[in-house]
């Protein structure tokens, strides 16, 4: 496994998230507790230097609140977040201003995640403009036009506004506006499920390309298994907010360990198959009371005794991490 | 729509606009009252404001139309004498500045508060929404005629009264759409940036929610003339030598029945008016906006 | 009577907008046997969520149907008054919708629900119809369904949703049944359940179902024939597992080529088709492929391509179709 100081970009330990729901006035004067959702149970990765890392899963899983917890969108509850080798869980927001610059984000839905009343000029020049990366408002142009051309835009369209654009040239966009502070880390949110089958090529061949141009790591958040495998070189399996079973590409996809993992896998619909296995039965379990045993007990096909009762920790079995009681301890 | 590339006059709004009867009645109707207010003066045969202008011997002439007319007061005259055409023109004047004036400070004082407890949510957002929740369930007018009671006549304190029950109105919208906006990623983009919560909440989330602004505004200068000519008909509201439209139907109430119908009644539609115009400004602008109805 | 369930003949649907009109479904032919499963699939802008709106007269304005025939058991139904429509719709075509909580009514229970679909469409009382619902319901694999009637659409997950859905889809024993993205909104292992379900429940029940999707890969694994959509038209049609391995259109295996692979090689780029789908507004002359196409020729650019047959059950509408309809890259075994 890929052991700390081994030149990680970004180590997470052992990462919570919930989120209470609000109480009305009735539920307060009924004396009804807070409701707590469990988003990310002790969620642990790491991410090195030029490398793609996805955390694959179904809605619900956490993937995307792990994603937007390492970023610093939202305050974590318990683990710990060393970037570029800072602590930065507990980052005021002017301590993590210099490092904002470093890592930047790629948005699901190219609709929602450009502000619709700006020009694309200054949507890519704000960001350099504020942290000062650039000498004045002259290079910041220069900078934004060379951007541009890079995800492929002609320098005239710098003035349109985000509805003039189809949705893969926004995502394009949203590209641009990531790289804008020449960060070295970009978490990509689904960057590709809200895209058309041919635009989605497009974007993800463009991304690979930035990686190899400026030395990138990824966070890639996906559902879509088969995108994951062309983008990723490790990544990890979420259910319930647990990362079940967790490795390098190769091996998982070869030989998928965790129940969970082969369910998703046989799940996928593919074009080089006449028909899918017997599907997995039944729904995700509420965030909200997590099970005492294994989270995917109830849905397990393998499903013993144990996994009730304990929770599976993650240990290595065959050259990755996996959660399961049918592998490993004993 | 590219709207913004080809200009104004090839946008869609600008189409549906000329193709509505509605929306460019509104507009005549609104331009004539602006130009009225503006220019009107210095054509009126007479400044009502100046008592020494008055003459008691010129009270209650008909209609230049009517017998006994006067071809100087085309409207006719008031009690004092006062020209009616003159009065409504600097009465139209002082509703008009009544409307837009409130209109604009409930406006930015409700967007403000709006912005702020939409963004941030938590203990001040309750606070606020359960001032506004309180205030929205007395009538408007009472609290407007309690304050006006409290305080007095006179155009500031009319003013005052009306932008607190005004805000409102504006804060609670622009607190949901600011609820709507700032879930939206973009705005997780500019904080992702480094930038501080007003920057934000000025530079990204403000210019997405002034659509439903621009169509309440509109609307809502109809509703505060109205409000304003109702105060001041109870006689709360602006002072008697200034008199508003509403004062002057007020006026003229009180000799209705001896026959002087004009002096109310001429005021009354001159109001009617002017809130018909605005009104049809406004439902077009909240139509167009609506995007369900796209 | 023909042979076939539906024939849908030169279906053209129009949009009349400010900026000029959208020919949103232009000249669309393809026939559906009884029981089969077509795929209709394409991307957005494509044109095929408006052809199943079209089939059932479910346009509005400014939309209108500007030509063509629907023959549906040996009727056309673009000929039929709203009155006959609405008692087609439903009993004997229905619709299943992407977003199952906008198509359930949220104030209702989902028993009053499905029960008024057979009160309007089938002559059963109200005992036989609840126990019609239970029965629907367990058939749809709803547990419990005797206690779940009285539910509403809010108690149920998404995927219980979709069930519901289908339960009522499938209430009046409809002859066919267009369903449109029916699974985009759910997640991989729930969208694996409801399309194994349905692929059954057709099976069972008999009925023919038009797939509508954009995913290549789920048409590629539950149905009979294929019919691609590019810009309005269909540009190729043929059995599922051959179109899927032998694409004839350019613009099919374009598709096919740009979707990443579960297994085998993986290449470090993936293939893309280059460009984007041109805006209905303005689209190209000729062939509206021809932009974005590698085999395109000067005579791509002026005419458009009419859809011809090129080998037994294929057809195609390309002034060059891949030689031979050759295998597409990344999909040999």
């Amino acid at each position: 496994m890929a052991g700390s100081g081994r030149n990680a970009l970004l180590e997470v330990t052992d990462l919570v998230q919930s989120f209470s729901q609000p109480r009305g006035i009735l539920d307060r004067l009924a004396g009804r507790p807070v409701k707590t959702v469990h988003a990310v149970n002790g969620v642990s990765f790491d991410i090195l230097r030029g490398e793609v890392f996805s955390l694959v899963g179904e809605s619900g899983c956490g993937k995307s609140t792990t994603a937007r917890t390492v970023v610093r969108l939202l305050e974590p509850k318990a683990g710990r977040i060393v970037f570029d080798g800072e602590d930065i869980t507990a980052y005021s927001p002017s301590r993590m201003m210099p490092v904002r610059k470093k890592m930047q984000m790629i948005f699901q839905d190219p609709y929602a995640s450009l502000n619709p009343r700006q020009r694309i000029k200054d949507i890519i020049m704000e960001p350099m403009l504020f942290h000062r990366t650039v000498s004045g408002k002259e290079e910041a142009e220069s900078r934004m036009l060379s951007l541009l051309d890079i995800v492929g835009f002609r320098p005239e369209q710098a003035d349109r506004y985000p509805h003039q654009f189809s949705g893969g040239q926004r995502q394009r966009i949203g590209i641009a506006r990531a790289l804008a502070t020449n960060p070295s880390f970009i978490v990509a949110d689904e960057p590709v499920s809200a895209l058309d089958v041919s635009i989605q090529a497009q974007v993800l061949n463009l991304m690979m390309d930035l990686r190899d141009e400026f030395g990138l790591s990824y966070l890639f958040i996906a559902h879509d298994l088969s995108v994951v495998r062309h983008v990723t070189e490790r990544l990890g399996i979420m259910y319930l907010g647990f990362i079940v079973e967790k490795g390098d590409r190769d091996s998982i996809f070869g030989r998928p360990l965790h129940p969970y993992t082969e369910a998703l896998l046989a799940a996928a619909p593919t074009l080089d198959r006449e028909k899918a296995a017997a599907p997995l039965q039944g729904d995700v379990p509420s965030p909200i009371t997590l099970p005492p045993g294994c989270p995917f007990a109830g849905r397990c096909p393998r499903k013993m005794e144990v996994c009730d009762a304990r929770r599976p920790s993650l240990l290595p079995v065959e050259g990755r991490m996996v959660a399961c009681h049918l592998y490993g301890e004993e | 729509m590219s709207a913004k590339k080809e200009g104004f006059f090839k946008s869609e709004f600008f189409h549906n606009f000329v193709r509505s009867p509605g929306a460019l009645a509104g507009l005549f109707i609104v331009t004539f009252f602006l130009v009225l207010v503006t220019a009107g003066p210095l054509f009126t045969p007479q400044n009502p404001y100046d008592i020494g202008s008055l003459d008691l011997m010129d009270a209650f002439k008909p209609p230049v139309w009517m017998e006994g007319g006067d071809p100087a007061f085309v409207l006719g005259t008031d009690d004092q004498g006062r020209d009616l055409l003159s009065a409504m023109v600097y009465g139209s004047r002082i509703s008009l500045f009544i409307g837009l004036s409130v209109v604009v400070l409930s406006c930015v004082l409700g967007t403000f508060l709006g912005l702020v407890a939409g963004y941030f949510g938590g203990r001040l957002d309750s606070l606020l929404m359960r001032v506004v929740d309180i205030q929205l369930s007395f009538p408007a007018m009472l609290v407007a005629l309690f304050i006006m009671a409290a305080f007095g006549r006179g155009l500031g304190k009319l003013v005052t009264a009306l932008t607190i029950v005004g805000w409102v109105l504006y804060a609670r919208t622009v607190r949901g759409s600011v609820l709507v906006e700032k879930k939206k990623e973009y705005v997780d983009a500019a904080r992702l940036i480094g930038l501080s919560p007003f920057p934000i909440i000025l530079r990204h989330v403000l210019p997405n929610i002034l659509t439903p602004l621009i169509v309440i505004a509109t609307i809502h200068v109809g509703t505060v003339i109205l409000t304003e000519a109702t105060l001041s008909y109870l006689g709360v509201g602006v002072p008697v030598t200034r008199p508003s439209l509403g004062l002057l139907v007020k006026n003229g109430y009180d000799v209705l029945f001896s026959g002087l119908w004009w002096s109310s009644v001429f005021p009354g539609m001159f109001i009617m008016l002017l809130v018909f115009g605005i009104n049809l400004l406004g439902d077009f602008l909240r139509d167009e906006f609506n995007p369900r109805l796209k | 009577m023909s042979e076939y369930l539906l024939e849908v003949r030169n279906l053209q649907t129009r949009f009349e907008l400010f900026r000029g009109t959208v020919k949103a479904v232009d000249g669309v032919d393809f026939t559906l046997r009884e029981g089969e499963i077509l795929g209709l699939v394409g991307e957005s802008g494509g044109g095929k969520s408006v052809t199943g709106f079209s089939l059932l007269g479910l346009i509005d304005p400014p939309g209108r149907i500007a030509a063509g025939e629907v023959i549906f058991r040996g009727e056309n139904l673009l000929e039929k008054s709203e009155e006959e429509m609405r008692r087609i719709r439903g009993k004997e075509i229905s619709m299943i919708f992407q977003d199952p909580m906008t198509s359930l009514n949220p104030l209702h229970s989902i028993g009053r629900q499905i029960g008024e679909m057979l009160a309007l469409h089938t002559p059963l009382s109200p005992a036989d119809r609840r126990k019609r619902s239970i029965e629907l319901l367990r058939e749809v694999g709803i547990p419990n369904p005797e206690d779940r009637l009285e539910n509403y659409p809010h108690q149920f997950s998404g995927g219980m949703r979709q069930r519901v859905v289908i339960a009522i889809a499938l209430a009046a024993n409809p002859k066919l049944i267009i369903a449109d993205e029916p699974t985009t909104a759910l997640d991989v292992t729930v969208q694996a359940q409801i399309l194994a379900l349905m692929e059954n429940l057709v099976k069972r029940f008999g009925s023919a179902l038009i797939l509508i999707t954009h995913d290549l890969a789920v048409v590629s694994e539950m149905t009979h024939r294929v019919a691609v959509m590019y810009c309005g038209r269909v540009v190729e049609e043929g059995p599922t597992r051959e179109l899927v391995r032998h694409p004839f259109h350019p613009y099919t295996k374009g598709l096919l080529e740009s979707i990443p692979r579960l297994s085998g090689e993986r290449s470090r780029r993936l293939p893309q088709i280059p460009g984007m789908v041109p805006s209905l507004f303005d689209l190209p002359p000729g062939c509206s492929f021809a932009p974005r196409c590698g085999y395109a020729t000067d005579l791509c650019r002026k005419e458009a391509p009419s859809m011809r047959s090129v080998a037994p059950g294929r057809t195609v509408s390309c002034h060059n179709p891949v030689q031979g309809g050759e295998e597409a890259e990344g999909h040999g075994r």
